[in-house]
């Protein structure tokens, strides 16, 4: 039942994508069998669905589905020639669907225009989560729809705003989809063309990063462009389910939201910040320009989008550490965005100044609030142990990659870039430069981390650990 | 755990404190170590600027908390330094080490007792103390052991380089600055591969849990087979060793002798945050300088003047997220964390969780204060990484703290502090107190 579902789930998924982006024959030769096998597919899996989806299952299920969309996804790549090696394939679909936007293409423009349009088109699809796509489309499968949704949704589960699993993922993407041709209209108002306007506001919904030109947004050097672009950024950063507060009327309740008053406090602090920084260190002559590039660089890393308008990797050493440190930070929960998450960072600021005020003044324990709301013990310790395993992963990443020998700054941040889905990291792996220099084992780990980061690390964790294969345990 | 804690302070940091007889709460113990640090390193600052060998306030300061905290980096520049230093001085500055490392294992002797189970940290399940409840000793004779002990394996080692052929001096700078795990060594060479050999085994000696010591003596020596500090701490080393002599023989860094040699030299070095170089470290391979970083972290045993985040919290953090994956995959299973062969109440490990989590959050907040006057961005990681840890060296080159700020320089000596006082202590005079 589960090697049917994941069978299932896979073809069906690439399938519908695939009729959209019919620009070029390759995609076709993929597409056309593709969606005939997953019909197929769900032609022929029997219609019993009495069996109850065990927890292990939705893990194989999610794992399984994104591993395989992202080599399947690829094949278009190979087979059309313009990524001729397959794990150069895999690497950059993975880096459009986990929306990461590092690239291992050392020049974009000389790719077909189809080939990018897929290849944005992927962040677009990967942002909201394929498979909450797939059960939005689907309700016919219904099965297990909570745990994948749960699986594939950012951010840990704090309450329910959700009506029924299919009713909300229809919601989201709805939202989504509005916002995404707002977007576009909005770009091509700009003087862009369709082409380029459609293909940035799916890297930038998705939070994705990939772009059709190697100087990314820098390209077009408008800033009308830059400013409609840093807004959406900040709103796919932004967690979903509170859109419907907006939707319903209820603004006030948004902006009481905790989460997204420290996003978009940390947004503010560390523009002004960087921008201070820029000017005064003389590295732009206005301080309209400073404004500019620091707001649009912030944006782009705590969102996870990594678009660039300026080379960070030149700019003073504490910029470089505040990118880093937001790289880590990420957007809301349920958002678009990677990272650890903003509300987990809020959480663990106020575990760590409960185990001071308990260190030093022999406190009771006191319980944690966040908007007034007490978080359960079980929850914060869920936090704490995910926290942990994000700094053990990014250390046990950084001693694998750094096997191909190319300096700690290098391999600490094209692992913290892959792991948080953002793109650009520093020096080698820098905003101007890409991934192309890795070898293929370290980029076939940094593509399972991207995929890990996107699915909060469990769900691929998991597959490597013996307690999963143990059917006795 | 009366008056006398104190006078084991004032013995050792030679900075004295009017007791009143009252017990020790955490707070207290904290302002108390915080208080000795600050005012021996105040009074070593002293000793430089009116010798006249450092003039600067801050660099003094600087230099003589790196001592205290056993983290060994230093102001003086290097290749004129050891030619124009006293011997006196050299023996002064090595000595400061070791009053500071002594100081330490007081200070986490006090803690580790004054603490229970409710109020975080290493508690009675959690580390070797447990042994030390159930002999019930008090803690002012554990902490004159503790002290014994120091002094014997630091005489024994002063000995034994001495035999091998290192000069007075030297074998006593090396001595004072292995046990301490300070790892200053002012233009001191070591003889031949004896020494070296020596020196290797006195570090690791020195990040064993100092309990341990207690029960070789007592001859309990079935704590030795039940101890997951002791063998993980022999496996990370071991592990360590033959994963760098690897990457070094790999990257034909050094032959298999140079590349063995080497290897479990610097491992060891790293692990117990003593911060002694044999070789330039600059031109290894970066997983060499990754895992030597990381090494550095990880740090010693529990109750030993080792510095980092200590093995134990590393071993509680790994058991935690394995169980988290037991519960993710069986939501109702019911895991208990395992140390020493009893298990750990979890609001134990928890908070030794925690305290991973803000040892890092320490470690970016020195990064980001760094950054302001570090040339790149790679330094202010490692040289911050090289005080935290209390190591003094970094493995991608020395940097030259001369050249930073007065500020920068205070602000460094209290990130080494930090370190050195399980980072809540630096947070004391910040804090209002709310409740005595």
């Amino acid at each position: 039942m589960t090697l049917v579902g994941t069978a299932m789930l896979i073809p069906t998924a690439v399938a519908l994508y695939y009729k959209e982006t019919k620009a070029v024959l390759s995609l076709l030769v993929c597409a056309v069998p593709m969606i005939i096998i997953g019909l197929l597919v769900i032609k022929l899996t029997p219609k019993e669905d009495n069996t109850v989806l065990r927890m292990r299952d939705g893990f194989f299920i999610v794992a399984a589905a994104w591993i395989a969309m992202s080599a399947l996804g690829g094949l278009p790549f190979v087979i059309s020639g313009s990524i001729p090696n397959f794990f150069d394939a895999f690497f950059e679909t993975a880096s459009g669907f986990t929306t990461t936007g590092s690239t291992i293409l050392t020049d974009i423009e000389a790719m077909d225009k189809g080939m990018l349009f897929w290849r944005s088109f992927t962040h677009w699809l990967g942002g909201m989560g394929v498979l909450v796509l797939t059960i939005a489309l689907l309700p016919m499968l219904g099965i297990g729809g909570q745990k994948i949704m749960r699986a594939e949704t950012t951010g840990p589960t704090m309450d329910k705003i959700s009506f029924t699993t299919n009713e909300s993922a229809r919601n989201l993407y709805l939202i989504y989809t509005g916002m995404t041709v707002i977007e576009i209209v909005l770009l091509m108002f700009g003087g862009i063309g369709f082409f380029d306007a459609a293909t940035h506001a799916f890297g930038t919904l998705g939070t994705g990063g990939l772009s059709t030109h190697s100087a990314s947004v820098g390209y077009f050097n408008s800033v009308y462009v830059d400013m409609i672009i840093t807004l959406f950024m900040l709103l796919a950063g932004v967690n979903f389910n509170l859109y419907y507060f907006l939707l319903s009327g209820k603004p006030r309740n948004m902006f009481k939201d905790p989460e997204l008053r420290t996003y978009l406090c940390i947004v503010g602090g560390c523009t002004l910040f960087i921008a201070g920084m820029l000017y005064f260190k003389n590295f732009y002559s206005t301080i309209g320009e400073s404004l500019r590039y620091s707001v649009f660089q912030t944006t782009s890393i705590i969102t996870t989008t990594g678009y660039g308008t300026a080379d960070f990797d030149l700019w003073p050493v504490t910029c470089k550490v505040i990118l880093f440190v937001l790289m880590l930070v990420g957007g809301c929960a349920s958002s678009t965005g990677g990272g650890v998450k903003v509300i987990r960072v809020i959480l663990t600021a106020k575990l760590i100044k409960r185990a001071a005020d308990r260190r030093l003044h022999r406190k009771a324990l006191t319980p944690i609030k966040v908007g007034g709301k007490t978080v359960s013990e079980h929850t914060l310790f869920g936090v704490t142990v995910f926290m942990a395993l994000f700094a053990v992963t990014i250390i046990g990443g950084t001693l694998l990659v750094s096997l191909d020998g190319f300096g700690l700054t290098t391999s600490l941040s094209s692992v913290v870039a892959c792991l948080c889905n953002i793109g650009p990291g520093f020096e080698l792996v820098g905003p101007t430069m890409n991934y192309a220099l890795f070898s293929a084992p370290v980029k076939i780990l940094l593509s399972l981390l991207m995929i890990a980061g996107r699915l909060e690390l469990y769900t691929i964790i998991l597959m490597f650990t013996p307690v999963f294969w143990d059917e006795n345990r | 755990m009366k008056t006398d804690n104190m006078s084991i302070f004032k013995k050792n940091t030679d900075n004295g404190i009017k007791t009143n007889g009252r017990e020790l709460s955490a707070r207290r113990l904290m302002a108390i170590a915080l208080g000795c640090f600050l005012g021996a390193s105040l009074v070593s600052t002293a000793v430089y600027m009116i010798t006249g060998y450092i003039s600067n306030f801050a660099a003094a300061f600087f230099e003589s908390v790196s001592a205290f905290t056993t983290t060994g980096s230093t102001v003086f520049t290097y290749p004129a330094y050891p030619v124009y230093l006293p011997s006196w001085l050299k023996v002064y500055r090595a000595f400061c080490q070791w009053a500071g490392g002594g100081a330490t294992l007081v200070f986490l002797a006090c803690m580790l007792t004054s603490m229970d189970a409710s109020k975080g940290g290493f508690t009675k399940a959690g580390s070797a103390n447990g042994a030390i409840y159930r002999t019930g000793i008090r803690t002012v004779s554990i902490g004159r052991r503790l002290l014994l002990t120091y002094a014997i394996l630091t005489v024994a080692e002063f000995l034994l380089l001495l035999v091998s052929g290192c000069s007075l001096l030297d074998s006593a700078c090396m001595s004072l600055s292995t046990i301490s795990t300070g790892g200053f060594i002012p233009g001191a060479a070591l003889a031949n591969g004896i020494s070296e050999t020596i020196v290797v085994l006195f570090m690791i000696f020195t990040c064993l849990n100092y309990t341990l010591y207690y029960h070789a003596i007592k001859k309990h020596f079935d704590q030795f087979d039940k101890n997951t500090e002791l063998y993980a701490l022999l496996f990370i080393i071991v592990g360590s060793s033959v994963l760098i002599s690897i990457s070094l023989v790999a990257s034909g860094t050094f032959g298999v002798a140079g590349a063995v040699e080497n290897s479990v030299f610097h491992s060891v070095s790293a692990l117990s945050t003593t911060g002694f170089v044999i070789a330039d470290t600059t031109s290894w391979p970066p997983f060499a300088q990754a895992l030597l970083t990381l090494l550095s972290f990880i740090g010693g045993s529990t109750l030993s003047p080792a510095g980092g985040i200590k093995i134990m919290r590393i071993i509680v953090v790994l058991r935690l997220i394995s169980k988290s994956f037991t519960v993710r995959i069986h939501p109702k299973a019911v895991v208990t964390t395992k140390i020493n062969g009893r298990s750990m109440p979890s609001d134990t490990s928890s908070a030794m969780a925690i305290h991973f989590l803000t040892y890092f959050t320490f470690y970016l907040g020195g990064v980001f204060v760094l950054s302001f006057e570090a040339p790149d961005l790679l330094s202010s990681f490692t040289v911050t990484a090289s005080l935290l840890n209390n190591v003094g060296t970094t493995f991608t080159g020395n940097i030259a703290f001369a050249q930073f700020s007065p500020v920068m320089l205070i602000l460094l000596s209290i990130l080494m502090l930090a370190g050195r006082l399980e980072l809540y202590a630096v947070l004391l005079p910040f804090s209002r107190n709310r409740n005595s």
